[in-house]
């Protein structure tokens, strides 16, 4: 072995003990780290909900002097009819719409994981794609699909069968529920999918050998097992269902119709303006969504108990169904046609076609509409600030989701739980509550109505998207990895840089492009901070709408998908992310 | 270069648990010692704490004449010019074997060529040179261990650390990697610390063991020392199979003490130097091997020391030996004998066994570790 003697001057030596500078710094490292992320994370989650329940106690407008202490607001909301009636459209939409995602979801599941269905790979990239799209364009679809007597279906109908063709109306509650159940079945399938691949097939063998038949196993041994899985599904899709603001607002039925979520916006965007009734209605929402998180994580809870992980590689038994097998292929490809295939068919034909025309063969087809509406410089202001969010967004969530769990599981700094615990406050407020937060505390600032306040606000509300992913990113790597480098000499910043980054780089690259994908799509928070420079996709498509020009926001709606489709390209297939896996537990508004 | 690791007095608390209760011990120059004791007696955090990875709450860590830490100071990890191979190996999956071992050097800001020859040397040295290229992922577990070695030595740390690096491995394995490390260890001579729960490591690999138990050191000594003269039950049960009698001192003479034992047998026992003494009257423990009880012949002559009847309850034949577990008084004594013996269960046999090999342990074994003699403790 060669003998050269190591770099001495790196290593302290008897002449010259350890500085009191650099012990100095060793000891204030980990507050140092610590106080400006608890400083960021309160700034981002504090403000915003504070001034929403201060906002909801007090009389006049915002910048009102003379300002009082009143419960009216919330006399308002809790005690009225007509919010009674909201709040009651507001649960009819999310428990019908979680009962059945969840069902159809669960049913899925068990299709792939335990059936002999013919492909069933290619069947669970169909069943999850549809969490990547956006909810929003796809109620737009929905609308030029479903409209009564208008709408394609109808004049197919009418067309084929003749007949007057009132078949269809997605402009209903159960209209609103079909489209929100086609958005919400993939998060049903990702939660009890898991809990039925994790399953030992030795519980149902078991009981095969004690004696029991295949339906009696599935009921006595794989649905209860299967339960808490099927629980945390449910009460995940309610909280997604009772926020929802966008497919509710595009396919609305009538003024009367005010789920909480549209409330907020109506009192804090059409006149008469009311911020208290909107911060009062939003406590409402809030309250809600705070109930589905506190059932949500009990269920979750309970399904860690019921783990029945075992050694990986089982071959599960399969169940033979028999011809039903094709019944089963054909539900899945059903799914994916009217979750994608109709919506994007149907956006596509209505723009390169000049005015809608139900007929396919006689339609005057030009891309007028769609050079015209691109070039607008409206739309590119859009596209860039779309960019802009969608760059800012994810890589402050990345960052600040990373540093907050390095600081909560690696440091163990005093006290750093509450840190975490601030994170993830925004996962329980719904993105109109939240939008209409940030608004109340950054309205005074120069920030307001610009771009930035749009990404401050996504920044919050996916932060504990990424936080949750480095945490468990930063769980799976082994401490001793990062102290081997510290034993070879290397300090924090090498360790970090050498050993801790790349170990946990897919987990980031996946967070980060599921937040691209959410801050391109999103619309209830951005919806309540736009101003006439920052308008971004999303909301530039909810504008079109709201003016009545269904092509052009057909257009960019279509978009938006383009910008999503590529990032999703480049994380599969340039960055070989992972996304279906890191997608559970995230939300989406 | 090798330096010596003085821990003097070391306490490490977790919140309000005091996980090591103020232990002291030496590590000489160019010596392998092992920390040994059952899980969670405090030995891998003591070791942890003279790397620096944990922090002590008291006592003092130096390592050749630097102090590393004692009240406030507490130099490093990184500065501390230590490394060690972890029980997991913690071999980077991202990096080839190559640049896993270059990883210390290249901090250290050795030059390009120095440095391809010093990892090529120590890749050469633990058999790995043709497997630079491959990553971590790809190598067995006695590869990944041999690799987790080659990465601590080629800094020529002036301390190595061992925690439990051997127990994820098989059993033939184990056996054989612990020799290529104890050759390791002496060839480049750089003074070591190691960690085990496996007496029979220990005992093969160590130029001292430090018994630990419950935050405490139990005893120091060389293998020999803590095997034939354990100074506690707690050491003598750890370590081998073990006899205890209890009995009662009838007078003490120097080193030799008689004991009554069941109020009927008499026997002469030694009392080693680290127990306390016993009084006249007072009950205290005897231990002896069953290694060191001989079948006596029937006619015995008379010349031999601690001569028992006793009465066989269990004859095991095992191949090489026969093990037999005996009566004497309320004793149950476990002896072996020559798989010739013709021995049968309820045979009165007579036993016998020196004065030197039955001893009298301390009567608890808070004297023994609450003092420690700093004397016996550094003995060599």
């Amino acid at each position: 072995m060669a003998t050269t003697s190591i770099n001495e001057e790196a290593l302290p030596s008897i002449a010259d003990p350890p500085g009191r500078l650099s012990e100095l710094a060793a000891r204030w490292r980990r507050p140092l780290v610590a106080i400006p992320l608890g400083v960021i994370a309160f700034l981002l989650v504090g403000p915003s909900i504070l001034l929403m329940l201060f906002t909801a106690f007090r009389t006049g407008g915002l910048l009102d002097s003379n300002v009082t202490f009143t419960l009216d607001n919330l006399r308002l909301v809790y005690a009225t009819p007509q919010f009674l009636h909201s709040l009651e459209d507001t649960l009819i939409l999310a428990i019908s719409s979680s009962l059945i995602a969840t069902f159809i979801g669960s049913a899925f599941a068990w299709l792939v994981t335990r059936t002999n269905v013919p492909f069933a790979r290619t069947l669970e990239t169909f069943i999850i794609a549809p969490l990547f799209i956006s909810p929003f364009v796809g109620a737009i679809a929905w609308q030029l699909l479903g409209s009564t007597k208008v709408g394609f279906i109808d004049a197919a109908v009418r067309a084929i069968f003749g007949g007057s063709g009132a078949l269809v109306n997605i402009q209903s509650i159960p209209g609103i529920v079909w489209v929100m159940t086609i958005y919400y079945v993939p998060y049903g399938y990702l939660f009890v999918s898991g809990a039925l691949r994790n399953m030992d097939p030795a519980l149902e063998e078991s009981s095969a050998m004690n004696g029991a038949g295949t339906l009696r196993t599935a009921m006595r041994i794989t649905l209860p097992l299967a339960r808490p899985a099927v629980l945390s599904a449910l009460f995940f899709v309610f909280i997604l269902a009772a926020s929802e603001f966008a497919i509710p607002s595009v396919l609305s039925p009538s003024v009367a119709f005010q789920p909480l979520s549209m409330q907020v916006f109506t009192f804090s965007q059409t006149f008469p303006i009311s911020y208290g009734g909107a911060a009062a209605t939003g406590t409402m929402l809030f309250l809600m969504t705070v109930i589905g998180v506190t059932l949500y994580r009990r269920a979750v809870g309970n399904s860690a108990r019921f783990v029945t992980v075992t050694a990986r590689g089982y071959r599960s038994r399969r169940v033979p169904l028999g011809p039903w097998r094709w019944v089963g292929l054909i539900a899945c490809v059903l799914y994916l046609t009217v979750a994608i295939v109709l919506p994007y068919l149907c956006l596509i034909y209505v723009s390169v076609t000049s005015f809608i025309s139900p007929n396919v063969l006689t339609a005057h087809y030009s891309l007028t509409d769609l050079t015209t509406t691109l070039s607008s410089p409206l739309v590119h202001s859009a596209i860039l600030n779309t960019l802009i969010v969608g760059v800012v967004a994810p890589s402050a969530c990345v960052i600040l989701g990373l540093g907050i769990a390095y600081v909560t599981q690696r440091m163990k700094v005093k006290g750093s739980a509450v840190l975490s615990y601030l994170a993830t406050t925004p996962i329980a407020v719904p993105g109109i509550v939240f939008g209409t937060g940030i608004m109340l505390a950054y309205v005074v600032t120069p920030l307001y109505g610009t771009v930035w306040l749009i990404a401050i606000a996504f920044i919050a509300v996916y932060l504990p998207q990424t936080l949750r992913i480095a945490e468990t990113g930063l769980a799976q790597v082994d401490k001793a990895l990062e102290e081997a480098s510290t034993m070879c000499g290397a300090g924090l910043g090498r360790t970090l840089a050498k050993v801790t980054m790349p170990l946990i780089k897919p987990s980031l690259l996946a967070s980060w492009i599921l937040v691209f994908i959410f801050s391109v799509r999103e619309i209830s928070a951005a919806v309540m901070l736009y101003g006439p420079d920052s308008a971004v996709l999303s909301v530039l498509t909810w504008d079109s709408l709201d003016q009545g020009d269904v092509e052009k926001a057909a257009i960019l709606g279509l978009v938006q998908t383009v910008f999503m489709l590529v990032g999703i390209l480049i994380a599969r297939y340039v960055l070989r992310v992972k996304l279906a896996s890191s997608q559970v537990g995230g939300r989406v508004s | 270069m090798p330096a010596e690791l003085v821990v003097d007095d070391l306490v490490v608390r977790y919140g309000a648990v005091e996980a090591v209760h103020g232990i002291s011990f030496v590590v000489h120059e160019g010596e392998l010692v092992t920390l040994l004791g059952p899980s969670g007696c405090g030995k891998t955090t003591t070791l942890r704490c003279v790397a620096g990875l944990e922090a002590a709450a008291g006592g003092r860590v130096s390592l050749g004449s630097r102090v590393l830490s004692e009240g406030k100071t507490h130099v490093a990890p990184e500065r501390r010019d230590i490394n060690m191979v972890f029980q997991s190996y913690a071999i980077w999956p991202h990096m080839s074997v190559f640049n896993n071992v270059a990883y210390g050097l290249r901090i250290r800001g050795t030059g390009r060529d120095e440095l391809r020859e010093r990892v090529m040397n120590t890749l050469e040295m633990v058999d790995l040179a043709e497997f630079a290229d491959r990553f971590g992922t790809e190598l067995s577990g006695g590869q990944q261990q041999r690799v987790a070695v080659a990465r601590a030595v080629v800094t020529q740390p002036q301390l190595l650390l061992f925690d439990e690096p051997l127990s994820n491995l098989d059993a033939t394995l184990r056996e054989r990697l612990r020799f290529e490390m104890v050759d390791l260890q002496k060839k480049i001579g750089t003074t070591s610390l190691y960690v085990t729960h496996d007496q029979a490591e220990a005992m093969a690999m160590s130029d001292h063991i430090v018994l630990m138990n419950a935050g405490r050191i139990e005893q120091v000594g060389t293998p020999e020392d803590i095997y034939e003269r354990p100074v506690s039950r707690f050491a003598a049960e750890f370590i081998g199979t073990s006899n205890f009698l209890t009995g009662v001192v009838r007078s003490v003479q120097g080193e030799r003490a008689e004991v009554a034992i069941g109020g009927q047998v008499l026997a002469s026992a030694s009392l080693t130097t680290q127990a306390a003494d016993p009084k006249i009257g007072q009950t205290v423990t005897l231990f002896v091997r069953p290694e060191n009880l001989a079948l006596q012949p029937a006619s015995s002559p008379a010349s031999a020391e601690n001569v028992w009847k006793a009465t066989l309850t269990q004859v095991t034949y095992l191949g090489s030996r026969l093990e037999c577990r005996a009566t004497l008084t309320d004793h149950d004594l476990r002896l072996v004998a020559r798989p010739t013996e013709d021995l049968h269960v309820g045979d009165e046999i007579s036993l016998s066994c020196s004065a030197a090999s039955l001893i009298v342990l301390s009567a608890s074994s808070e004297p023994a570790t609450e003092s420690p003699d700093e004397d016996a403790l550094l003995s060599t």
